[in-house]
């Protein structure tokens, strides 16, 4: 009979965790929504409800359709960059790679307001150039606009695609782009034809991904979308939150985009099912970059006009803002003011509360998720137990669940009594933990596979006992790869909106939250400059990681 | 005697809230001590802009340091959804709430959420702000204007819309901002003011020239102020403190009538510093605040305050009925419409 392992209350203990984490959020999430509020007796009602007005299909529609154009548009300025980094002989790629971080890191709900800045249709900078140029009457650019709308979010949200692609063709090697050269093909063909097939899982996967993080943004359609006048899936489940609260009406609005991000994934299941993607032979592939001669610049200036409209331009209209009286009268010296920041620190008595909150919470966050991912990642890449797969596949889950729809389900499970955490740090330290958590684990499984076992084994040969393998061997192999995996975490943490709007309390108000109270009054001007805030202190932050880890940590480990 | 930091304080702050001699005094020196053992109040408001929340909370606590409030500032209906949420949770975290939507005052009145307290500064307040609850659970605590606005570069004084029907005219097609009566408690009560003065077909008019929709009745003085718009219906409040500030604002009361939304305060039955809730609505009658309104160019409830009273001309002020019926059933029709 088999000695009865130690191992298996660890086992149990990490499957409570997830259990706690993941299943049990969800599954109250889809019995709230099935259930009468007052008497528990099953009901569709809330459906009925929830989809019994013309608008709230509209709305779910509207969300439908800018989850696509947005995955779609995040194409054409992905693909062409991530090819031209990883495979062409483009200049400054550097350059162009410490950009596309800037855009990474760049909340989305403060591009939007940049680009409020700029394209508003009568003040916007831009429109007021093209207004000076032409002598016209009216703007070029409506920014409360759906287009507008597809616009911000797909400029924040393709460097998502870039990393995925641009990873995945930096394992790709040269053969079979020389086997089609041979027969005849030019570069443009071969990319298409070849190089891109060879890279599909990744675009599918992080167009994927794309799309669900599009449907689930709160803050720009809050910004965009309600000036513009539509609404979408996230703006509705607010009104759901709306006197009377109806949580189990949201509940069962939020059931279809989880249904709809399986069907997603089933999809991608089918499409790559029986397919050879097999690029890495083992064979030391030579891969080689692609001279592109004039046409090199071309690419370059490509890069670096989707740069600017996401960093550059964005950038200047927001510190402009932020050191402004009133934006809308531009550069003057009589407009300069460093009075934005001096309210925010001294004046407002929650601001600067707000700013450590998201720090704290987001970095609580990401030590539990890296702790547990690791843990986890370890007992399934060394077989350590029977069942570990069911962990693993635990750990990825939440990737299927839109932020906000995880916030609904956190709501539904953890705000009442008996746990009765409702507006505690804790909820939304365990909130933000859950949904980063498939980050946390690709990035921890990678790292784990990268070790091989035989160090650990030969530590245990020469008589030490498997933690000293870990804390000797595995854990100094390791630090450089689980800071890379801390500051993934940490960074999408440290400005989650769509999870925190439903979770915060009084007293755990984030800096996103913040933001977003502020602008209800749309000042302009302290939103950016609470926005500039944020963002120097998550560059400091990042620029501590560069100094462990070098720029790579951004690279998607697979 | 000696006159100790505590005993001035106290001596300060009671001449400060305006108090009659003798017992009353003694009541309120008792409250003030009571509060500073909680040493902490959390107010949820909605009736000013941010700012002039932040400047209230900070006088309070000029007046009595050692007491910490928290200021937390939204619009009426995010406020009132964040409290619902308190509620249904069993989570205590409000003591004294300000909506500028007095519906949400009789909803929790009637559903025992609010604790009842007769402010002894309710002595020194102007009669027409006094008995806003028949009941007395909550108090009329500031008042604000909605008035008819323009950017002073792009509008001429002639053409400036003087009657709030001149917004619907094809000269400010695509011009016009609001906020949205699904946020703010003091555009919900205007919306119901004119559909109830001039029909729903007024937004159906308003509808068709492409208004830009905020959402707190603050954001209409910022979109002026950028020249993303020209005209507004907005609170004169803010317009004035920014047009003090050197922004192209202009007010104008129009003839028709200014709509004037008096926004209540009370004390939650849950609040977790019953006392320091109770100072505070003592604070929120009193001449201090009072003055911060009014230097703020809302209306303050006291008429000793520097710059108090209302203008000259017609001012439209709807019933708690109209309010507590209406609010709800615009919303509806504005998102309806609107579709936001």
């Amino acid at each position: 009979m088999r000695r009865f392992d130690p191992l298996t209350i660890v086992w149990v203990l990490l499957a409570a965790i997830l259990a706690f984490l993941v299943i049990n959020p969800m599954l109250r999430l889809v019995l709230s929504s099935l259930q009468a509020v007052d008497t528990g007796d099953w009901t569709l009602a809330n459906y009925a409800i929830a989809y019994g007005r013309p608008r709230y299909i509209q709305a779910l529609w509207n969300t439908l359709m800018l989850g696509v154009c947005v995955t779609a548009l995040c194409l054409v300025l992905a693909v062409p960059m991530a090819w031209a980094v990883s495979r062409t002989d483009m200049p400054a790629k550097g350059a162009i790679k410490l950009l596309t971080l800037a855009a990474f890191v760049t909340p989305p709900y403060l591009g939007a307001i940049g680009w409020i800045l700029l394209a508003g249709p009568n003040a916007g900078w831009l429109n007021q150039a093209w207004m000076g140029l032409t002598g016209s009457g009216e703007g070029l650019f409506n920014i409360y606009s759906f287009a507008g709308l597809t616009f911000i979010i797909a400029l924040y949200s393709f460097p998502y695609l870039f990393i995925f692609i641009s990873s995945a063709l930096d394992t790709v090697s040269s053969e079979m782009e020389d086997a089609a050269n041979v027969l005849g093909c030019g570069t443009l063909r071969t990319m298409v034809r070849i190089t891109l097939p060879l890279v599909l899982p990744a675009i599918l996967g992080g167009a994927i991904i794309t799309f669900l993080e599009a449907i689930a943004l709160f803050g720009s359609p809050a910004l965009i979308a309600i000036p513009a006048r539509f609404n979408v899936v996230t703006t509705q489940l607010l009104q759901f939150f709306s006197p009377p609260v109806r949580a189990e009406v949201a509940a069962a609005y939020a059931v279809p985009l989880l249904l709809i991000t399986l069907c997603l994934f089933g999809l991608q299941r089918r499409i790559l099912r029986r397919r050879g993607f097999v690029s890495m032979t083992g064979k030391g592939g030579e891969r080689r970059i692609i001279e592109l001669g004039p046409w090199r610049w071309v690419l370059l200036g490509y890069s670096a006009f989707v740069l600017s409209l996401c960093v550059l331009l964005p950038y200047a209209a927001l510190s402009q803002a932020a050191l402004a009286k009133a934006w809308g009268r531009g550069w003057h010296l009589d407009n300069l003011t460093l009075d934005n920041f001096a309210y925010l620190l001294f004046r407002h008595e929650t601001a600067g509360q707000s700013v450590l909150n998201s720090f704290y919470y987001a970095g609580a966050a990401a030590c539990i998720g890296i702790v547990l991912t690791l843990s986890i990642a370890y007992i399934v890449s060394r077989r350590l137990l029977p069942g570990a797969n069911v962990l693993g596949f635990l750990c990825m889950a939440p990737i299927v669940v839109p932020g906000i729809v995880l916030a609904v389900g956190f709501y539904a499970a953890y705000a009442p009594p008996p746990f009765a955490l409702y507006g505690t740090a804790t909820l939304l330290i365990l909130a933000f933990t859950t949904r980063f958590l498939p980050v946390g684990y690709a990035q921890a499984s990678a790292a784990i596979r990268g070790i091989n076992p035989e160090m650990e084994e030969a530590v245990r040969i020469l008589g030490g006992g498997r933690i000293v393998a870990i804390r000797r061997v595995l854990a100094p192999l390791m630090r450089r790869g689980m800071i890379g995996a801390w500051l993934l975490v940490f960074i999408p943490a440290s400005r989650e909106l769509s999870t925190a709007l439903f979770l915060y309390g009084p007293k755990t108000r984030t800096m996103s939250v913040m933001l977003l109270d502020l602008s209800e009054e749309g000042n302009f001007e302290r939103l950016a400059a609470l926005g500039f805030m944020l963002l120097i202190a998550t560059m400091v932050i990042v620029a501590i990681g560069f100094r462990f880890v070098g720029r790579d940590f951004m690279q998607r480990r697979t | 005697m000696l006159i100790t930091r505590r005993t001035a304080v106290t001596g300060v702050s009671a001449l400060a809230l305006g108090l009659a001699p003798g017992a009353a005094r003694a009541e309120m020196a008792e409250l003030e001590a009571a509060a500073r053992k909680e040493g902490a109040v959390t107010w949820y408001t909605a009736h000013t802009d941010g700012e002039s929340a932040e400047q209230a909370g900070a006088a309070f606590t000029k007046l009595y340091p050692e007491i910490k409030c928290t200021v937390i500032r939204t619009t009426a209906q995010v406020a009132y959804q964040r409290l619902q949420q308190d509620i249904k949770n069993n989570s205590a975290n409000c003591d004294v709430f300000s909506s500028t939507d007095l519906g949400h005052d009789e909803t929790l009145k009637a559903r025992g959420n609010f604790l009842k307290y007769a402010p002894l500064n309710l002595a020194g307040v102007s009669p027409d702000y006094l008995g806003l609850d028949k009941d007395g659970y909550y108090h009329a605590t500031v008042a604000e204007l909605c008035v008819l606005l323009a950017n002073t570069r792009r509008v001429t004084d002639a053409e400036t819309p003087k009657l709030w029907k001149d917004l619907l005219t094809p000269r400010w097609k695509g011009q016009v901002t609001v906020g949205h009566p699904g946020f703010s408690g003091t555009v919900g009560t205007w919306v119901v003011v004119m559909r109830d003065t001039y029909g729903w077909k007024f937004f159906e008019d308003l509808e068709r020239g492409k208004p830009q929709i905020g959402r707190s009745v603050n954001d209409s003085v910022t979109t002026l102020n950028s020249g993303e718009r020209q005209v507004a219906m907005g609170p004169v409040g803010l317009a004035k403190v920014s047009a003090a500030r050197g922004n192209p604002i202009r007010v104008t009361y129009p003839t028709d009538g200014a709509v004037i939304v008096v926004s209540p305060s009370a004390i939650m039955t849950n609040a977790p510093h019953p006392n320091a809730a109770r100072l505070f609505m003592e604070f929120l009658c009193g001449p201090v605040h009072a003055q911060v309104m009014a230097d703020a160019g809302r209306a303050p409830i006291r008429p000793t305050a520097q710059g108090s009273g209302l203008p000259e001309g017609k001012i439209l002020r709807p019933t708690t009925q109209q309010i507590v019926k209406g609010i709800p059933e615009v919303i509806e029709q504005w998102r309806d419409l609107f579709g936001n």
